[in-house]
């Protein structure tokens, strides 16, 4: 019996695998891919289990297939659109790499459309300028961006307080008028940008099967790599443990003889590197087509919303914020806007539901007045205010879903989409603080019956008033109860 | 030195809108403890909102409908989500900012369309002449009107039991609150004011910078930029910092060339007013360097 337990899947991996199958058919667009995607998740999970039989770091077969899926996919899509896709899911995990770092040493920067911009820019001025191979320029490209954050880190980060926001403020801000300066337009091409459309960067092919597209897919994919596994040693080493102490309490960390200034500074010169890096491949995945319009402040924002929503305390984070960020935010809600336009509701619904979902559950003080005034907890078992808070979310939704019908009449539903997405951040920031990467690594050693506690306590109305209470209170005037009435 | 009096002369007019508006952003900063990056694309929602209005009524009422919304607006923020993030991080209010910047960015845009739109300019006609000194007349109209509103907004807070209130909230919300002050009551009316002026501001500036849904994203760094320069914690500072900020673009804008010129860089700059707001980035960044508590700010903060 004990055999079984150890194989039973637990919630997470099943909820990978079927997210790996529904994917990869996304992607090939075929009822194959759903086929290939759930093989390669359950065969994960076999050799999962196999290894963890002998005790031989089991995690790894999941790492195995993710790198193996990533490698095959140029084989398995369904055309060069959903590779380039792919491609761009990649740059933006090695900007939110370093996003996730600098998070990791408690700093959070919204002008990292500025560095992405200078990589890309530098790389390309590089090669235009003085002909030099396409590894040089990328150097270059670091190594400028790297001078810019440091120049910024210094001025701002060895201050206390928001002055890194406020500084990387002004830096993407002002990146668009820098680059249409008159008198850069030699070198950035001005109002027009640079157009390299011509020139291809493939060093060599001899090969049929390696297209473009799929020489630069898989230079990002070896780059992501690289520094995926560069960041994991980074935070496991003194420098990263450097960063949480800092992160965590920066008097305590200086105490112990951590040089925060120094700290701070080099999350933020790591963070501006690999947004450079990120930057150069932009280069070559937009077709070598730069424009000043394309690095604005709303490009940082959109960064922070999905680093925020997929989570920077762990580099998982990169990759699940790089995910919603391509395929959610822009080609999900793109979808959503389009079919609602042409008059489904489904979508709408279970929009709405959702985010009624977050706005009711949770809550002491919708559950308590549930509680309260119904007494649910009697008359139809813990369940009672469950449904009713369900009931309620799906109210939410039928309401939202005649509000969006109502606003569609005047208004293009796609513009709206940063409307949601602002929307979901901010209850997300509410609710589950630490994003997706937190929510799985909370839920990702429970078994099904802990998750069905989880899902229950989250459900059932508490009697939670003495918290509830002391919420209301302000934080110096606590009223003392006399003795009197603590006898009776 | 005409030219420099009338140069300096614009900037004070056109710097009294960045005060007003730097203004905002330290009173919710010394309210909230919050940056409030939404800030300008609330200001710049209400001001599409006072655009419509203008369509069907003249400007005056346009206006204070408008900047009355835009209390309303922000009194209802302060009350349905600011609350929320008052015990959590400091990072989950500023994540809040961000949210609302997305959320009223795009309905301006989703709403009201993305092209570019012209307010209504009131007092229009011939600029004046203070001997060989032109001033325009709409910059005559914003620098008075400011100054109303600051004047207004001192007085309030100076010599209505309300407006100290107000101020004993932002400075010590426990003590306020142990001397009988609804606090919760004030953030709102704070967050209701912040939100007014901000719109005021916004208004002010639609015509010069032209109506449209990012165009409160330099002002809003202009801003910054004047309460740093300020002291982020002194609501004269950052009125003196918006005076100082608008003078020196302005300054920028003329003399850059010449300067360049003068000193014999091994570079010349033909178009002075490409650099008026890289200037200001670059004062930001020596500001924090070198005077990180501003010019009016304590000076309690420390380098490392």
């Amino acid at each position: 019996m004990s055999a079984f337990r150890v194989a039973t899947p637990k919630p997470l991996e099943v909820a990978t695998v079927i997210f790996l199958a529904v994917f990869v058919a996304l992607l090939s667009s075929s009822a194959w891919g759903f086929v290939l995607g759930g093989a390669a998740g359950l065969g994960a999970l076999a050799v999962h289990r196999l290894l963890q039989g002998r005790n031989l770091a089991p995690d790894w077969a999941w790492y195995l297939m993710w790198l193996g899926l990533a490698a095959g996919m140029p084989f398995i899509v369904s055309g060069e659109y959903r590779l380039a896709q792919l491609a761009t899911m990649g740059y933006l995990a090695i900007v939110l790499l370093g996003l996730v770092a600098l998070g990791q040493a408690g700093q959070l920067s919204v002008g990292h459309s500025a560095f992405v911009g200078i990589g890309a820019y530098a790389a390309a001025v590089a090669v235009k300028e003085w002909d030099v191979p396409f590894v040089v320029a990328g150097l270059f490209a670091v190594a400028f961006a790297a001078l810019i954050g440091l120049l910024t880190g210094v001025a701002a980060l060895r201050l206390h307080g928001p002055y890194l926001a406020i500084a990387t403020l002004g830096l993407a801000i002002v990146f668009q008028p820098i680059l249409k300066l008159e008198e850069l337009r030699e070198w950035t091409g001005g109002r027009t940008g640079i157009n390299m459309f011509a020139r291809t960067f493939v060093p060599f092919s001899d090969w049929d099967w390696l297209t473009e597209t799929r020489w630069y897919y898989y230079l990002t994919l070896l780059l992501l790599v690289g520094l995926l596994l560069l960041s994991h040693n980074l935070l496991q080493s003194a420098m990263g443990r450097a960063f949480k102490a800092v992160r965590d309490d920066e008097t305590a960390a200086a105490a112990i003889g951590v040089n925060v200034a120094a700290v701070k500074l080099s999350a933020f010169v790591v963070s501006a590197i690999y947004a450079a890096i990120g930057g150069m491949l932009l280069f070559l995945l937009s077709n070598r087509f730069l424009s000043a319009d394309n690095f604005t402040l709303l490009m940082s924002i959109e960064l922070v919303m999905v680093l925020i929503l997929g989570g920077m305390t762990s580099l998982k984070g990169a990759f699940l914020g790089a995910f919603l960020l391509v395929f959610v935010y822009r080609e999900g809600l793109e979808t959503v806007a389009r079919q609602t336009e042409q008059g489904l509701d489904t979508w709408l619904l279970l929009l709405g539901s959702l985010l009624g979902c977050f706005l009711l559950l949770g809550r002491p003080a919708v559950k308590q007045a549930l509680a309260r005034y119904l007494d649910f907890n009697r008359v139809l078992s813990t369940f009672g205010p469950a449904v009713l808070c369900l009931a309620g979310a799906v109210g939410i939704g039928v309401g939202f879903t005649a509000l969006v019908r109502l606003v569609a009449e005047h208004v293009e539903l796609t513009a709206l989409r940063p409307t949601v997405a602002g929307a979901f951040l901010i209850v997300a920031i509410l609710s589950v603080p630490y994003g997706l990467a937190g929510l799985i690594d909370y839920l990702g050693y429970m078994s099904w019956g802990q998750l069905k506690g989880v899902l229950l306590r989250l459900l059932r109305a508490e009697p939670r008033e003495a918290a509830v209470a002391e919420r209301r209170m302000p934080p110096s005037y606590v009223p003392m109860p006399s003795s009197s009435d603590e006898r009776a | 030195m005409d030219q420099l009096a009338e140069q300096i002369i614009t900037g004070l007019m056109s710097g009294t809108v960045y005060g007003l508006f730097a203004l905002v952003l330290v009173l919710i900063f010394q309210s909230t403890n919050m940056l409030n990056f939404g800030q300008g694309e609330m200001a710049t929602f209400s001001t599409y909102l006072g655009w419509a209005l203008m369509v069907l009524v003249p400007y005056w009422p346009g206006f204070i409908v408008a900047a009355i919304v835009a209390f309303i607006i922000g009194a209802a923020l302060q009350r349905g989500l600011i609350r929320l993030v008052e015990d959590k991080p400091p990072t989950s209010a500023f994540i809040v900012g961000l949210g609302l910047f997305l959320i009223f960015n795009s309905l301006s845009g989703a709403i009201f369309g993305p092209e570019p739109k012209s307010f209504e300019q009131p007092w229009t006609g011939s600029p004046f002449k203070l001997g060989d000194i032109t001033i325009v007349r709409y910059n005559l109209f914003i620098f008075l009107v400011a100054l109303v509103v600051m004047a207004v907004l001192t007085a309030f807070m100076r010599f209505t039991k309300l407006g100290i209130a107000l101020r004993a909230t932002a400075m010590d919300r426990a003590a306020a609150e142990l001397m009988g002050i609804p606090t919760s009551r004030m953030l709102m009316l704070g967050w209701g004011l912040a939100a007014m002026l901000g719109a005021i501001a916004a208004m002010l500036v639609a015509p010069v910078i032209i109506l449209h849904p990012g165009m409160m994203f330099f002002v809003l760094m202009f801003g910054f930029t004047a309460a740093v320069l300020g002291g982020l914690d002194s609501l004269p500072g950052a009125v003196v910092g918006g005076l100082v900020i608008g003078v020196l673009q302005n300054l920028v804008g003329v003399y850059l060339p010449d300067v360049v010129d003068a000193l014999h860089l091994p570079f010349d700059i033909r178009d002075g007013n490409q650099y008026r707001d890289i200037a200001l980035v670059v004062v930001l960044l020596l500001v924090l360097m070198f005077r990180p508590h501003g010019l009016f700010g304590k000076s309690t903060i420390e380098r490392k």
